[in-house]
């Protein structure tokens, strides 16, 4: 059995408060705190949550943009934090990253054809004629056999992503980390630019798609992650579980319970002050203690949570599950 | 437009642009170290009696102006513009790092630079200069450094369109070296037209700069700021063509030659800002 | 039973060979939610920025009339400008200048770009706050309530819209938009980059004013949870024929 292709254990990432002062510089909010998770090779995961929950961070340490405090990543089962980045570079290839703002990784003096072939030289070793004839290749099979030669200035957002994700592919990476792939897109341009990114990864190599967007997750990711304070609360398979966590609840289905009205707690769970289940808890546990990942009966899915009612086994919980929605069609207008 | 046919459009303006800085760059080395004598009986001949320019009040060859006035201003109008295009390229560079607090540094020295009056500080160097060494060289580099932080900000607002940090970041995390995301990207493909633009238009500023100044020490008799007593400037040109213009004399030819040289030099500026610039 | 905010008719806009949108109809009562809805391409921003007396496509306006009703019953504001290419558009422009940011408000769609990137937050909520008919007595605190009502920390309120996130941009332009307390709100895509509680949030608050002062909603999404849990009626464009397919 072939190791995963990320594995990241008890993961750390504190971060210093930022200045007091308002023009102290923009620092990602999110810390983690303790994550472990592993995504095998040709799997498709989601690590989801709101802003500031340390989702980004996470990807952002799995893909060596940042350092952990603690903790420990290996990709295809060596280790890679820590290591210098001459150490890095030349493994970078087969890890590979779709930033959410996908203009920021496109040079406006070049065209889609020569950001690709750019790519295909340099790291990945063809000669100039191969990488021509790959590069076609790829940009067309992503829908831009029309757009070979046009700036990013002249593409739609939606073209801007595929020309960025074309490069990503055309390296055929063992890991694809998405940032946000989807954000600012209208819904119907949504799914063509997610069926381009997963329908193309090369068989075998592992996804990474970091959203908030819950019917994303759910339609294209065989694992969610839910990720709430910097720590994951609940792992899931959405099309088999529906979600237990009564703040995982509330991310899948805004409109089925009140809206959380008290910032999160600093001790114990972070979701107490909010929870409709902290009550049922004995001896004010959940002030206490954080929850660890706990597996529920009779599924492969983890809930972080003390309250026997998330814990139920998976029939029980299922007739209080929340509506689900038809199918990815029905968010779109 | 493909991507072959935008490259191939630049040919023309490179060509040129090479060919008019290669046109001052030898006239400047064919200069002669001193003025030939007078022999009034030639003054004002054309450039049929003789070529290739005629010959001024005094009978002395123009090419003797085009050349000297060549030496005194080709290299350091260009190296006014290696200047700014060296702190256009820093700017750019600084604020494509990121570096938030350096950047501020080099943003305020740039207010500070920015707000001085460039010809009072351009005179009060020229006067500090001692006579016996006068020359255009510091009084470009003075121009150049208050031109710079222009430069500076068109630079800065170049990387920070082309996303600044989130640019280099996306570009590591793909797997590309850091020279080449900075070399290349960065200053080759992107900071050039600009740098490029900055740094001519400086080059001419310097060249104008000598015009007038010789222009206004000849005007008033005087020592130039500039140059030699030995020498002439291309001012001289003008300076005696003038006399074309108001009193009829026959030295329309000075003129034109002072009119050409302008143009030459303008047009070189012109064609190396359109060949390098942006798609 | 009050004169409606705003009632568009027929409204047809030409850009050079092709028409951008095709008899349009957008009427929005106070107290009520009118939802835009419909593919990309199929003009909405347009729409709504056309409701408002912008007008910056040539040759332009073609046929349609506009009118606010409760402020004047009588008034076509397209008296003049159909047909009349790029000039009498920006006339209509100068025209409308004070009704945007009073009467009616616009959360644009792409907020971080909208908003002054030389100004705080916090100055520009004042702002727009300033703008009301009876300015409330302390400033500083309905600055802070309205900050969190979007979902903001009222820290934001000294940072420059450089200094946050797309999200958090694109809810303090929600905040300005209803801090003036206008009679009619106009959200294009107030839910973009937000996170589903965050849209949450954000389609309560847009309810909340217009269920407390009165005022009329014109709001472009495409979530369909938000439209058909809000909204009164919907107008749904579609691309005219002969659009460019745009992925």
């Amino acid at each position: 059995m072939s190791p995963p292709v990320v594995e990241v254990r008890r993961l750390e990432k504190l971060f210093e408060q930022a200045g007091p002062f308002p023009w102290s510089p923009r620092r990602s909010v999110g810390a983690v705190q303790g994550v472990d998770f592993a995504v095998a090779p040709g799997e498709v995961v989601a690590l989801v949550g709101q802003s500031g929950s340390g989702k980004t961070t996470v990807s952002r340490i799995v893909l060596g943009l940042e350092e952990p405090t603690g903790g420990e990543v290996l990709l295809e089962g060596e280790r890679w934090d820590g290591l210098p980045e001459s150490g890095r570079r030349p493994r970078r290839p087969r890890y590979q990253y779709v930033p959410q703002d996908a203009m920021a990784a496109l040079d406006p003096q070049q065209t889609a054809l020569e950001t690709v072939e750019e790519t295909l030289r340099t790291l990945g070793g063809l000669s100039a004629a191969d990488a021509a004839a790959r590069a076609r290749d790829i940009l067309g099979r992503l829908g831009l056999g029309a757009r070979l030669h046009a700036l990013p200035r002249e593409m739609s957002g939606g073209e801007q992503r595929r020309v960025t994700l074309a490069r990503v592919l055309a390296l055929e990476p063992r890991l694809v980390v998405a940032d946000e792939p989807t954000s600012g897109l209208d819904a119907d341009r949504r799914g063509a630019v997610l069926e381009a990114l997963v329908g193309n990864l090369p068989a075998g190599a592992a996804c990474i798609l970091v959203t908030h967007d819950m019917s994303e997750a759910r339609d294209w990711c065989r694992r969610v992650y839910v990720m709430l304070a910097g720590r994951v609360i609940e792992e899931l398979d959405p099309r088999a579980d529906t979600p237990r966590h009564p703040y995982a609840r509330i991310l899948f289905d805004p409109w089925s319970g009140p809206l959380p009205a008290h910032p999160l707690s600093a001790e114990g769970c972070p979701f107490r002050l909010d929870c409709p289940l902290a009550a049922s808890v004995p001896d004010g546990r959940c002030a206490r203690s954080v929850p660890a990942l706990t597996p529920v009966p009779g599924s492969a899915q983890r809930v972080a949570c003390f309250a026997e009612a998330a814990l139920a086994p998976a029939s029980a919980a299922d007739s209080a599950g929340s509506p689900r929605h038809a199918g990815p069609a029905s968010d779109t207008l | 437009m493909s991507g072959a046919g935008r490259r191939f459009s630049r040919w023309p303006s490179g060509l040129l642009a090479a060919a008019g800085f290669g046109a001052l760059l030898v006239f400047a080395a064919f200069a002669p170290e001193f003025l030939p004598d007078p022999d009034p009986s030639r003054a004002w001949q054309g450039p049929g009696e003789m070529p290739p320019f005629g010959a001024d009040d005094r009978g002395r060859s123009l090419w003797v102006y085009a050349t000297q006035g060549a030496s005194i201003l080709a290299w350091p109008a260009l190296l006014a513009g290696f200047v700014v295009a060296l702190l256009a390229v820093f700017g750019g560079v600084v604020r494509a790092t990121g570096a938030a607090r350096l950047d501020g540094w080099v943003q305020g020295m740039g207010e500070v630079v920015g707000a001085l009056p460039r010809m009072v500080v351009v005179l009060v160097v020229a006067l500090i200069v001692p006579a016996d060494s006068r020359s255009l060289y510091p009084l470009a580099v003075t121009w150049a450094l208050l031109a710079a932080p222009g430069a500076m900000d068109e630079a800065a607002a170049v990387a920070e369109r082309l996303g600044g940090s989130r640019f280099v970041e996306a570009l590591r995390a793909h797997g590309y070296s850091a020279a080449r995301i900075f070399l290349l990207h960065i200053v080759g493909y992107n900071l050039r037209p600009v740098v490029v633009r900055q740094a001519a238009e400086v080059s001419m500023q310097v060249v104008f700069l000598e015009l007038a100044l010789s222009y206004l020490a000849l005007a008033g008799d005087r020592p130039s700021l500039t140059h030699a007593d030995s020498v002439m400037s291309w001012a001289g040109l003008l300076s005696q063509g003038y006399t074309w213009l108001v009193i009829d004399m026959e030295s329309g030819h000075a003129l034109a030659l002072g009119l050409g040289l302008i143009a030459l030099v303008t047009g070189a500026s012109l064609a190396v800002s359109h060949a390098a610039r942006a798609r | 039973m009050s004169a409606p905010l705003v009632v568009l008719q027929d409204l047809t806009i030409r850009a050079p060979g092709r028409l951008l949108v095709e008899g349009v109809e957008v009427v929005v009562e106070p107290g009520r939610v009118t939802a835009l809805v419909g593919p990309s391409g199929s003009g909405k921003s347009l729409t709504a920025r056309a409701l408002m007396g912008v007008l910056d496509v040539a040759p332009g306006l073609e046929r349609g009339s506009l009118r606010y009703p409760a402020l004047d019953p009588s008034k076509d504001w397209y008296d003049g400008v159909r047909g009349g290419g790029p000039r009498a558009q920006a006339r209509l422009l100068e025209a409308t200048r004070a009704l945007r940011g009073a009467y009616l408000s616009y959360s644009p769609q792409a907020a971080s770009s909208a908003l002054n990137p030389g100004r705080t937050v916090g100055q520009q909520v004042a702002l727009a706050v300033g703008r009301r008919a009876s300015p409330p007595a302390s400033l500083g605190a309905e600055v802070t309530r309205l900050l969190r009502a979007v979902g903001l920390d009222p820290r934001t309120a000294a940072a420059l819209p450089g200094e946050l996130s797309g999200g958090q941009c694109q809810r303090a332009a929600l905040a300005i938009a209803v801090a003036p307390a206008p009679r009619l709100v106009i959200a294009d895509e107030p839910e973009t980059g937000l996170d589903p509680v965050l849209r949450r949030a954000v389609t309560e608050l847009l309810v909340e004013v217009v269920q407390s002062h009165g005022a009329g909603l014109l709001l472009i999404s495409h979530h369909h949870d938000t439209v058909s849990r809000i909204a009164g009626a919907v107008v749904r464009l579609r691309p005219p024929a002969g659009a460019p397919e745009e992925l």
